[in-house]
C-alpha cells in the first residue's frame, strides 16, 4: 500500500475502528513479519494515530470470551439421544411405502380390503369358525370415520382405531363386532320381547377384555392401553369379562363401567354419557381430566408422544372442553391454559415445555 | 476435504461420528451460549444439525470444509430456532437481530483501571457482528472468506460500513468548522 493510501484509509480511523479491521486484528492475533513491517509503517506515516493503533492492540489482547462447556454427562445424554433420533427416524422411513399407499386411499382401499378379507378368511378357516368372510374398519391416527354395520347399526369409530364383523349377519346367529380403540354404537333394536331374546337380536361387541351384550342402544367404548370404558346413553346392555372372574354388569343410562386390566381394577359409577361422545363432534371432554389423561387421549388418537416437561403440570385437572379437529389445535388450547410452550422436537415427539423455565 | 473424520462419516462409521458429534456438542454449545441462554435451544439446533449431516452423508463429497459446513448450518439454524421461539413466547424484550451478546466478552484483569474503563467503553462501540466475526476468526479459526460468508457480509459490505463512517466523520469536522 503506498504512503498517500495509507494516510487516507488509516487517518480518520478511531480506536474502534482499528479494532474491527480484519488486519490490523490479524496482526495482533497472528502476527507475520509482513504484519508487522505494515503496521510499523503506518505508524511511522500517521504518527498521531499511534496512541489509538497502540490502545487498540492493548484492547484486543486482553479481551477474551466466556468459555461455556457442557459437562460430559451432558455431552453423553445429547448423543444418546441423537442415537434415538436415529433410530426413530429408521423406523419412520421403513414406515414410510405403507404411507405411499395411504395417500392413495381410494384407489387402494378396495384391494387392500380384498386383502385383509382373504387373511382373515385364511384365519377363520384355519380355526374352524366360521365361513363368513370377515370386514374390517379401521382408522389412521387423527382420522374419525363412520361405519354402517349389516343389520344397519351405526358405529363412528374414532382414531386409531378399529373393528373386525362379518360381512353377512345371517338369521339365528349373534350380531358381533370386535373392537381395538374407541367407537360409539348406535345399535338397531330389533328386540320385540325383552323377556324372549332371540339369538340373532342379540348385538355383541368383544374387546380384549369383556364383551358387550346388547338389545338395542347406543354406547361408547373406549378400549385403550390397559383399560377399558363403556358408557351407556341410552338403552340396557350386559358386559361380560373376559377373565371370568368379575360378574356380569347390567348397565343403565348415565353410566361408566371402566375396567383395568392390569390392576384388574372395575369401577361403576355415573358419568354424563354426551362428554364421553363429545369426540365424535372433534371435542374431547372427559370427566375432569387430568393433564396427564388428556396427554394419554391425544397420544392415541394422534400417535405422537407427548412429553410434559414440568411432571408437576401433569396432575392439574382441566376443566372445559378440548378441541381435538386437529393436534395442533388442541395442544394449542392445553397450553394457552398450562402457561407452557409446543416444542416439536421431531417428527414424533412433542415436548411440552413451562414459559418461565428458561 | 479437511477432515478424515468426515470420510469415516460418509462411508457410515458410527465411532466417528459419534466422536465429531461430542468434539462439536461443546463447541456449539460455547458458541450458542453466546446468542442465548436457553440450552433447549442450542441443544435441539445441534441435533438438527447432525441429523440432517447423517441423512446426507452420501452427499456429502461437495463439502470442501466440513468445519465450515457445521458451523454455518448450525449458525443457521439456531437464529431461526431463536426467532421461532421469540415468536411463539411473545417475547418482545429481545433485539430484533439476533447477535452475539458484549456480555460474553471478558476484559482481562490484568489491566490498570483506567485502560479497563476505557477497554470497556471501546467494546461497546462493537457490534454483535464484529464481536462474532473476531471469535470466529480466531477462537474457532475459520478463514476470513468463511467468516463473511457465515455472517453473511461480503467485502464489499465491509468497505461501504467503513465508507459511511468516513462520511459522517467528515460532516462531523465541517460542522465543527462552522461552529469555529
Amino acid at each position: 500500500m503506498k504512503k498517500g493510501a495509507i494516510t487516507y484509509k488509516y487517518i480518520h480511523y478511531k480506536e474502534s475502528d482499528f479494532l474491527t479491521d480484519a488486519y490490523f486484528q490479524e496482526w495482533v492475533y497472528q502476527p507475520t513479519a509482513e504484519h508487522e513491517a505494515f503496521w510499523q509503517m503506518v505508524i511511522t506515516t500517521i504518527p498521531q494515530q499511534k496512541e489509538a493503533i497502540e490502545n487498540a492492540r492493548l484492547y484486543l489482547k486482553n479481551i477474551s470470551f466466556a468459555i461455556h462447556t457442557p459437562t460430559d454427562a451432558e455431552v453423553d445424554a445429547s448423543w444418546e439421544k441423537h442415537l434415538q433420533l436415529l433410530q426413530n427416524q429408521l423406523q419412520t422411513t421403513a414406515a414410510q411405502p405403507k404411507k405411499v399407499h395411504f395417500l392413495s386411499r381410494r384407489v387402494f382401499l378396495p384391494a387392500a380390503a380384498v386383502i385383509a378379507g382373504l387373511v382373515l378368511i385364511g384365519a377363520y378357516f384355519f380355526m374352524k369358525r366360521t365361513h363368513n368372510e370377515q370386514m374390517m374398519a379401521s382408522t389412521h391416527f387423527g382420522e374419525i370415520r363412520q361405519v354402517m354395520l349389516p343389520d344397519g347399526s351405526q358405529v363412528e369409530l374414532n382414531a386409531n382405531s378399529k373393528i373386525t364383523y362379518s360381512k353377512n349377519w345371517e338369521k339365528g346367529s349373534n350380531r358381533e363386532v370386535w373392537l381395538e380403540g374407541e367407537a360409539l354404537f348406535n345399535v338397531i333394536h330389533i328386540n320385540k320381547d325383552t323377556n324372549q331374546i332371540k339369538a340373532e337380536e342379540k348385538f355383541l361387541v368383544h374387546t380384549k377384555d369383556l364383551t358387550i351384550t346388547v338389545l338395542g342402544t347406543m354406547f361408547d367404548v373406549r378400549q385403550r392401553r390397559q383399560k377399558t370404558e363403556v358408557v351407556l346413553e341410552s338403552g340396557k346392555i350386559k358386559l361380560s369379562f373376559s377373565n371370568g372372574k368379575a360378574q356380569d354388569i347390567i348397565m343403565l343410562p348415565g353410566q361408566i363401567v371402566s375396567y383395568n386390566h392390569e390392576e384388574n381394577k372395575l369401577i361403576t359409577a355415573t358419568t354424563s354419557p354426551e362428554k364421553y361422545s363429545a369426540w365424535k363432534n372433534q371435542k374431547l371432554i372427559l370427566q375432569d381430566p387430568t393433564v396427564n389423561d388428556i396427554l394419554l387421549y391425544l397420544e392415541d388418537n394422534f400417535g405422537k408422544r407427548i412429553i410434559m416437561q414440568d411432571p408437576a403440570l401433569n396432575n392439574r385437572t382441566v376443566s372445559g372442553p378440548i378441541l381435538i379437529s386437529s393436534l395442533d389445535d388442541a395442544l394449542f388450547v392445553l397450553s394457552t391454559v398450562l402457561n407452557t410452550e409446543v416444542v416439536k422436537q421431531d417428527s414424533n415427539t412433542i415436548v411440552m415445555r413451562s414459559r418461565e423455565s428458561k | 476435504m479437511d477432515n478424515p473424520v468426515f470420510q469415516h462419516i460418509m462411508n457410515g462409521d458410527i465411532d466417528a461420528y459419534s466422536g465429531l458429534y461430542k468434539e462439536y456438542y461443546k463447541r456449539f454449545y460455547n458458541y450458542g451460549r453466546k446468542f442465548t441462554t436457553n440450552t433447549h435451544l442450542i441443544e435441539d439446533s445441534i441435533q438438527e444439525v447432525f441429523l440432517d449431516l447423517w441423512n446426507r452423508r452420501e452427499k456429502l463429497s461437495h463439502v470442501d470444509s466440513p468445519n465450515f459446513y457445521l458451523y454455518s448450518s448450525f449458525r443457521y439454524v439456531l437464529i431461526k430456532k431463536i426467532r421461532q421461539h421469540d415468536k411463539m413466547v411473545f417475547n418482545s424484550a429481545t433485539a430484533e437481530d439476533h447477535e452475539m451478546s458484549i456480555e460474553n466478552v471478558i476484559v482481562s484483569k490484568e489491566l490498570n483501571e483506567e485502560l479497563q474503563v476505557k477497554l470497556q467503553k471501546a467494546i461497546k462501540t462493537l457490534t454483535g457482528r464484529q464481536l462474532e466475526a473476531i471469535f470466529l476468526k480466531f477462537y474457532e479459526n475459520l478463514s476470513y472468506q468463511e467468516v463473511a460468508s457465515i455472517l453473511n457480509i461480503s467485502v464489499k459490505a465491509t468497505y461501504k460500513i467503513m465508507a459511511r463512517s468516513l462520511l459522517a466523520l467528515k460532516e462531523k469536522v465541517m460542522f465543527l468548522f462552522l461552529l469555529c
